[in-house]
C-alpha cells in the first residue's frame, strides 16, 4: 500500500488550507469508516473463505490511511483535527469491540509506534545505533510480568502471593512508572561503558547485550520460568471505571481491550510530547549535534557522553513503559518476543518511516506492523486454496520482507516515506558534493588570493 | 602557484605598500562603512563563576567494576576451589579435576578458534578497504556451509577418495561464496559509498543479512524440505586419530576431520599473508585500505580491489562455512548469525583491520568460548553447595555466548583498537 | 596573563609534532601563530581545546590547568574555537547553530523541556535573544532562518565565529579564519576580529597564512617550523628574524636579497 514514495510533506506555514483537500478528507474518512464499521458488524465477510483475512486488513489499512491523510493533506486545521480524534476514539474502538481480532491490531500497531518512537530518540536523533533496543522493552515486561503473575509467589516461596495470583491490577499503574526507572537504569548502567565507543562498535556492543538479555531471559530460569515464559500476567485494574463497562454493554473480554486501547493511545500521546519537546530543547539540539559532527559538538560544549546517555536513558525509558503495557495486554511473557529479529523489526519501522520524525516513525510502525500480522497472514491465508508447499508461506518470511524495506530504502530513499524536514533540506545539499570526490572539499584549499606583487 | 612561492611573494610583497599592491590586479573596491555593532545583552558578556572542574579520567570506574566481575567469574572459582577435597585418599582437590580436563578443552578452543579466525578475517578485510561492518558475512559464511552440505550430498554415494570430496566442496562453496559476497559489495553497498550517514550502508548491510537467510531458507525449504541439515561426512573423515601416548594422556582426542580443520586453516592463513604483504595485488588493496583517493592517484582501480577484497573475504567465510558444517555437523540458514557475531567480535578483540590481529582474536575468543562452556558448570558441579562459587553449576552452555560479548566490551573499554591494532587519532 | 601555555609537547608515533612550546597571552590582545604547512600548529590548538591530549606541559587559562580537560569542558572554562575546514551543523539554520553554542551556558534540564517550566521559556528565549545579537555581530542577522549548510563561504566562516562567541569565551581560538577568502572578505574577516577584541573584550588567537593579515593585525606573533617555536615578537621582529625567512623560504634565500629589507 503505502510503500511507494509519499509526496513531501509541504512547509505548514507557506500553504494556506485548501476547501477541496478539507472536502476529500472528509469525504475519505466517512467513507472508510463507515466502510469499517458496516465491514466488522455484518457478516459479509464470512462468505470469503480463505479471503477473509486479507480482506479485513485491507479495509482496516484503507480506514488507517485517513488518518495519515489528516496530517498529510492541506486540509482545513479543524477537519484535520476531528477526523484524527474521531477515527482514533470512537471508530477505532467501535470497530474493535465489534471484531476482537482488528483491536490487537490496533494495540499491537500502537505499541510497535511508540517503541519506535523512543529507539527514534537514540538512533533518529543522537545517532546512536542500539541493535538491542528490545532489552529495554523486556526488562520492562518482564518486571510486569513477574510481579503480575503467581511468578513473584514461587520466587518469593510465598504460598499467598501464588494463590492472590501476584499483586493486584491495580499495581499496573504503578509499575508504568517502575518499568520507565528501571529500564532508564538499566540503560545507564549498560550506557556508561559502552558510549564513549565510535558507532559502529556501538552498534555491535548493543546487539550482544540485546543477546545477553535474551540469553538471561532464557536461562534465568527460576527468575523468568525460562523458554516457557510467565503466564496469567493480570491487565490493569479498573474497578473505578467498571460502571462503564455496563454502559456500554461491553462484555468481559471487551472491556480490558479497550482500556488498553486506551492506555497505548494514551502512552503514545505522552511519548510524542516528551519527544516533541525535547526536540525543541538545548537537549534535543545536542543530540543532533553529536550526529553530525562529534568534535565540533564538543567544542561547543557539550558533553559527549552525558548528552549519548541521556538520549540512550530516554530511549530506554520509552521502551521500559511499552513493556509494562506489552505484557498485560499479551497476558504472557517469554523470550521469543525479545529476539535480535525484533530489535531490528523496531528499527525497520524507524528507517522506513523517516529517521528523526515522528510522523514518520509513526506510519512506519504502522506499515511494518500491517505487513507483519496482518498483510503477509492474510496473503498466506489467501493462498492456502494453491496448496502450496508450507515452505513457500509468505507469513513465515517477515526476515525477507525486512531486509528488502531496508535495503530498498537506504538505496532509494535513506530519509525514509515521511523525512523529517532538515533532514531533507541536507540531504539535497550534500548530493553535489560526493564524500568519496569531495575530500579536497573548497575549505581546505590554500588560500592564495592574489596578493599583488610584481 | 604552490604554497610556498605564495609565501615567498606574501613576504616580499608586504614591504609594498598595500595600496599599491593591491591596484595592480584592478580597480579599489570602495570603502565599506565599519560595521555598527549592537549593544550586546548582558547575559551575553558576563562570564561564568570559576568552577571546579572535573579532571577527564582515562578509564571510568564502572569500567573497573566490570572488569573486576569478569575477573572474578573468569578465575575467581579455580582459586576457591584449590582448597576444596574431593577425594582425601587420592589428593584430587576439585581444581585439580578441572585442571585436568583443560588440554582438551584448549585443543577444542583452538579448533573453534580457527573458524572464527577464518570468519573473522572476512569481516576485517572488509572493514579495512569499506569502513563497514558487512553484517552480511555471516549468511555468506551460512551460504558456505549449505552449499558444502549440498555437495558432500550429491557425492555421498560417488566413490571418491573423502580427501578429495572435501576439496571439491571446499572448492565450490568458497567460489560461490566469494561470487556472493561481490554481489552484495555491488548491489547493496556500493550505491551508497557517497552517503554521509555512517549508519546508511550498515543498515543496508542488516538488510542483506536478513534477506539471505530467509532466501537460503526458502531455497533448502523447497529442495530439502528441511530446515536442519546433517552433514553427510564420509566416515573416513569422523575416525579418531592415533595420537602419540603422552598427547592422549593429557586427555587430548582428536579426529581426523579436525586435524584436516587445523591444516586447512594455516594454509588458508598462509596463503592470505602472502597475497595480502607479498604480491603486488596485496600492496595494492593494502593502500586501497589506507587512503582510497591516494591509491586511485597512483592508478590502483579502488573499486575493483575492494571487489577482489570482497572475493577473498567471501570465499574464506565460505571455506569457514564448510569447516564449521564438517565439525559441529548440523547446519541451518540461519546458522551464521551466532559464529558471525562471535567472530566479529574476534575482529575487534585482535584489532579491527588487522589480519593477524583476527587469527590472535579469533583464537583467544575460540579457546574463551570452549572454557566458558565446560569448565564453570563442571566446577561448580564439583563444589560442595555452600561454597560462594557453587552457582555455577546453573551456567549452562547456553552462557558461553555471553562470554564472548563480555569479553568485546572489556576489550573495547580498555584497549579499543583491539589486541594489535594500531590507535587512530581523528584528524581535525 | 590570561591564557599561559608552558612547554607543550605532543608526539604521534616517532613524530614530535609540536614539541616544547610555549605561549603568553595577555588579556585583549590579538595574538597569531603562523609557520608553513605542517609546523604543528593545527596540533596545537587541537591540545589547548582539548581534543588531544599533550604528553608534556601546562594550558593554564587564568590560572587553571586544563591540561586533561575534555573538549567541552576546556570550552565551559572559557576557551571557544573555530575550525580549520568548517565544522557546522549543516542541517541546522544560522540561528539554531548559534543556539547551540549558547548549549553551556543554558541550563534547562530533562524536567524543564518536558513540562516547559518557566526556567526553559526563559533559558531559551534568553538564548535565542543573545544568538541573534551575536548575528547581528557578525552580520548575519538577516540570514538567522537560513540552514547553516546553504550559506556562502564567507557567512559560514562569520558563522562559525558567531556559534563559537556564543560559548562566552575569554579567548577565541581562529584556525585559519580566512583561508579560502577573497581580499574583500579577509578585509572585512579583519575588522570582525579587531571588533571582537574591542567591543566583546574577548582575547583572540589565530592561525593564519596570510600574512598581510597576520602582520596588520597581530600584537604578538609566535612562528613555528617542525614542532618547535623559532620566534616570537611584534609583527616588525618576526618579518626581519632571519629564522624565519629562512623557515619559508630556506637557507639561500635567508642568506640572499630577500632578507635585507
Amino acid at each position: 500500500m503505502t510503500t511507494k514514495p509519499m509526496p513531501t510533506r509541504p512547509n505548514k506555514p507557506m500553504s494556506p488550507p485548501s476547501s477541496a483537500a478539507t472536502g476529500w478528507l472528509l469525504f475519505y474518512s466517512a467513507l472508510s469508516s463507515g466502510i469499517l464499521t458496516w465491514i466488522t458488524r455484518s457478516d459479509i465477510t464470512k462468505g470469503m473463505g480463505n479471503f477473509q483475512a486479507l480482506f479485513l486488513s485491507l479495509i482496516f489499512t484503507a480506514f488507517l490511511m485517513n488518518v495519515l491523510f489528516a496530517y498529510q493533506w492541506k486540509a482545513a486545521p479543524w477537519a484535520k483535527i476531528l477526523v484524527g480524534l474521531i477515527s482514533l476514539l470512537v471508530i477505532m474502538p467501535l470497530a474493535g469491540i465489534a471484531n476482537g481480532y482488528l483491536f490487537e491490531l490496533a494495540l499491537q500497531i500502537g505499541i510497535y509506534a511508540a517503541l519506535a518512537l523512543g529507539l527514534n530518540i537514540v538512533v533518529g536523533q543522537a545517532g546512536l545505533l542500539d541493535l538491542g533496543y528490545v532489552a529495554f522493552f523486556a526488562a520492562g515486561a518482564y518486571i510486569w510480568a513477574i510481579f503480575g503473575s503467581s511468578q513473584i509467589g514461587k520466587i518469593l516461596g510465598n504460598q499467598a502471593l501464588i494463590d492472590s495470583n501476584g499483586l493486584s491490577g491495580g499495581y499496573f499503574w504503578l509499575f508504568l512508572f517502575l518499568g520507565v526507572g528501571v529500564a532508564a537504569l538499566i540503560g545507564i548502567l549498560i550506557g556508561l561503558p559502552v558510549l564513549k565507543l565510535k558507532g559502529d562498535y556501538l552498534a555491535i556492543v548493543t546487539l550482544g547485550l540485546g543477546e545477553v538479555i535474551r540469553v538471561l531471559a532464557n536461562n534465568l530460569t527460576p527468575l523468568t520460568n525460562g523458554p516457557i515464559g510467565i503466564d496469567g500476567v493480570k491487565r490493569p485494574d479498573t474497578t473505578w471505571i467498571d460502571g462503564l463497562r455496563g454502559t456500554f454493554g461491553l462484555s468481559d473480554a471487551q472491556f480490558p481491550l479497550l482500556i488498553m486501547y486506551l492506555v497505548v493511545l494514551g502512552a503514545i500521546a505522552v511519548v510524542i510530547v516528551v519527544n516533541i519537546r525535547l526536540e525543541n530543547s538545548r537537549i534535543g539540539r545536542a543530540w543532533i549535534d553529536i550526529r553530525e559532527d562529534e568534535i565540533a559538538a564538543q567544542a561547543m560544549g557539550i558533553p559527549l557522553v552525558k548528552a549519548k546517555l541521556l538520549a540512550f536513558a530516554a530511549g530506554a525509558s520509552f521502551a521500559g513503559l511499552m513493556g509494562v503495557i506489552f505484557a498485560a495486554k499479551q497476558a504472557f511473557v517469554s523470550p521469543e518476543s525479545f529476539t535480535f529479529f525484533a530489535s531490528i523489526g523496531v528499527l525497520t519501522m524507524v528507517i522506513l518511516g523517516g529517521m528523526g520524525n515522528f510522523a514518520g516513525v509513526i506510519l512506519g510502525a504502522t506499515v511494518v506492523t500491517l505487513l507483519n500480522l496482518s498483510v503477509l497472514k492474510g496473503v498466506s491465508e489467501a493462498m492456502k486454496g494453491l496448496n502450496l508447499p508450507a515452505e513457500l508461506d509468505p507469513a513465515k518470511y517477515e526476515r525477507l520482507l525486512f531486509g528488502v524495506i531496508l535495503i530498498l530504502m537506504m538505496i532509494f530513499r535513506p530519509e525514509g516515506l515521511l523525512p523529517a524536514k532538515r533532514k531533507l533540506a541536507a540531504a539535497h545539499i550534500d548530493e553535489p558534493k560526493d564524500d568519496s570526490q569531495g575530500k579536497l572539499p573548497v575549505t581546505t584549499a590554500p588560500s592564495i588570493t592574489p596578493k599583488g606583487g610584481k | 602557484m604552490g604554497l610556498l612561492e605564495w609565501v615567498k611573494q606574501a613576504l616580499v610583497s608586504y614591504s609594498v605598500p598595500a595600496v599599491a599592491a593591491r591596484r595592480c590586479y584592478g580597480k579599489l573596491p570602495p570603502p565599506r562603512p565599519p560595521r555598527a555593532v549592537p549593544a550586546l545583552e548582558p547575559t551575553l558578556t558576563s562570564t561564568l563563576p570559576a568552577k571546579p572542574i572535573k579532571r577527564k579520567k582515562k578509564v571510568n570506574i564502572g569500567s573497573w567494576i566490570f572488569f573486576a566481575v569478569v575477573l572474578v567469574f573468569l578465575i575467581g572459582p579455580f582459586i576457591n576451589g584449590l582448597g576444596v577435597v574431593l577425594d582425601p585418599s587420592k589428593g584430587t582437590t576439585a581444581t585439580s579435576v578441572v585442571l585436568g580436563v583443560l588440554p582438551n578443552v584448549l585443543t577444542q578452543g583452538l579448533i573453534l578458534g580457527f573458524v572464527f579466525a577464518i570468519i573473522a578475517l572476512g569481516y576485517t578485510m572488509v572493514y579495512g578497504v569499506l569502513k563497514l561492518i558487512n553484517f552480511a558475512h555471516s549468511e555468506v559464511f551460512a551460504t558456505g556451509a549449505v552449499v558444502g552440505y549440498e555437495m558432500f550430498t550429491i557425492l555421498q554415494n560417488v566413490s571418491m577418495n573423502p580427501y578429495l570430496k572435501l576439496t571439491l566442496a571446499l572448492l565450490v562453496s568458497m567460489i560461490i561464496a566469494g561470487i556472493l559476497n561481490v554481489m552484495i559489495e555491488r548491489i547493496a553497498y556500493r550505491p551508497l559509498q557517497g552517503a554521509k550517514n555512517k549508519l546508511v550502508p550498515l543498515i543496508s548491510a542488516i538488510g542483506v543479512s536478513f534477506l539471505l537467510q530467509d532466501l537460503l531458507r526458502l531455497f533448502e525449504g523447497i529442495k530439502r524440505g528441511q530446515f536442519n541439515l546433517t552433514y553427510p561426512i564420509p566416515v573416513e573423515l569422523t575416525a579418531p586419530l592415533a595420537l602419540p601416548e603422552w598427547v592422549s594422556n593429557l586427555g587430548i582426542s582428536l579426529s581426523v576431520k579436525e586435524t584436516l580443520l587445523i591444516g586447512i586453516a594455516l594454509v588458508m592463513l598462509v596463503a592470505l599473508n602472502y597475497l595480502v604483504n607479498f604480491t603486488k595485488m596485496g600492496k595494492a588493496i593494502r593502500a586501497v585500505a589506507q587512503d582510497r583517493q591516494t591509491a586511485a592517484l597512483m592508478g590502483i582501480d579502488s573499486n575493483q580491489m575492494i571487489m577482489l577484497t570482497f572475493l577473498i573475504g567471501g570465499a574464506l567465510g565460505g571455506a569457514a562455512g564448510v569447516l564449521y558444517g564438517m565439525q559441529y555437523g548440523t547446519v541451518n540458514a540461519y546458522v551464521g548469525i551466532l559464529p558471525g557475531l562471535k567472530a566479529f567480535t574476534a575482529a575487534v578483540l585482535g584489532g579491527i583491520g588487522s589480519i593477524p590481529g583476527a587469527v590472535l582474536g579469533g583464537l583467544v575468543l575460540g579457546i574463551i568460548e570452549q572454557y566458558l562452556g565446560t569448565v564453570p558448570s563442571l566446577l561448580g558441579g564439583l563444589l560442595p553447595t555452600t561454597d560462594i562459587f557453587s552457582p555455577l553449576k546453573l551456567i549452562g552452555a547456553e552462557y558461553k555466548d555471553i562470554g564472548a560479548f563480555m569479553v568485546l566490551i572489556v576489550i573495547l573499554i580498555f584497549k579499543p583498537s583491539g589486541l594489535l591494532g594500531r590507535s587512530t587519532t581523528e584528524k581535525v | 596573563m590570561l591564557l599561559e601555555v608552558n612547554a607543550l609537547r605532543k608526539t604521534f608515533g616517532g613524530l614530535v609534532a609540536v614539541n616544547d612550546v610555549t605561549l603568553e597571552v595577555a588579556p585583549r590582545t590579538i595574538v597569531s601563530v603562523i609557520g608553513p604547512n605542517g609546523a604543528g600548529k593545527t596540533t596545537f590548538f587541537n591540545m589547548i581545546t582539548g581534543i588531544y591530549e599533550p604528553d608534556q606541559g601546562s594550558i593554564k587559562l587564568e590560572g587553571r590547568d586544563l591540561v586533561g580537560c575534555s573538549p567541552d569542558q576546556v570550552a565551559h572554562a572559557g576557551i571557544a574555537r573555530t575550525f580549520q575546514n568548517i565544522r557546522l551543523f549543516g542541517a541546522m539554520t544560522a540561528l539554531e547553530n548559534v543556539l547551540v553554542g549558547r548549549h553551556a551556558r543554558l541550563k534547562t534540564k530533562l524536567w524543564d523541556a518536558v513540562f516547559h517550566t518557566k526556567a526553559y521559556r526563559e533559558d531559551e528565549s534568553n538564548g535565542r535573544q543573545a544568538a541573534q545579537t551575536l548575528l547581528d555581530f557578525v552580520g548575519l542577522g538577516k540570514q538567522a532562518g537560513e540552514l547553516a549548510a546553504n550559506l556562502p563561504y564567507g557567512d559560514q566562516r562569520r558563522l562559525e565565529i558567531a556559534r563559537a562567541l556564543a560559548t562566552t569565551p575569554k579567548v577565541l581560538l581562529l584556525d585559519e579564519p580566512t583561508a579560502g577568502m577573497n581580499p574583500n572578505e579577509t578585509e572585512d574577516a579583519k575588522t570582525l576580529i579587531r571588533l571582537i577584541r574591542d567591543e566583546l573584550g574577548v582575547t583572540v588567537v589565530l592561525i593564519e597564512h596570510d600574512m598581510r593579515l597576520v602582520m596588520t593585525i597581530s600584537e604578538h606573533i609566535t612562528v613555528l617550523d617542525y614542532g618547535t617555536k623559532i620566534a616570537e615578537g611584534g609583527p616588525r621582529d618576526i618579518r626581519n628574524n632571519p629564522k624565519v625567512i629562512e623557515a619559508y623560504l630556506g637557507r639561500g634565500a635567508a642568506a640572499g636579497e630577500y632578507g635585507k629589507e
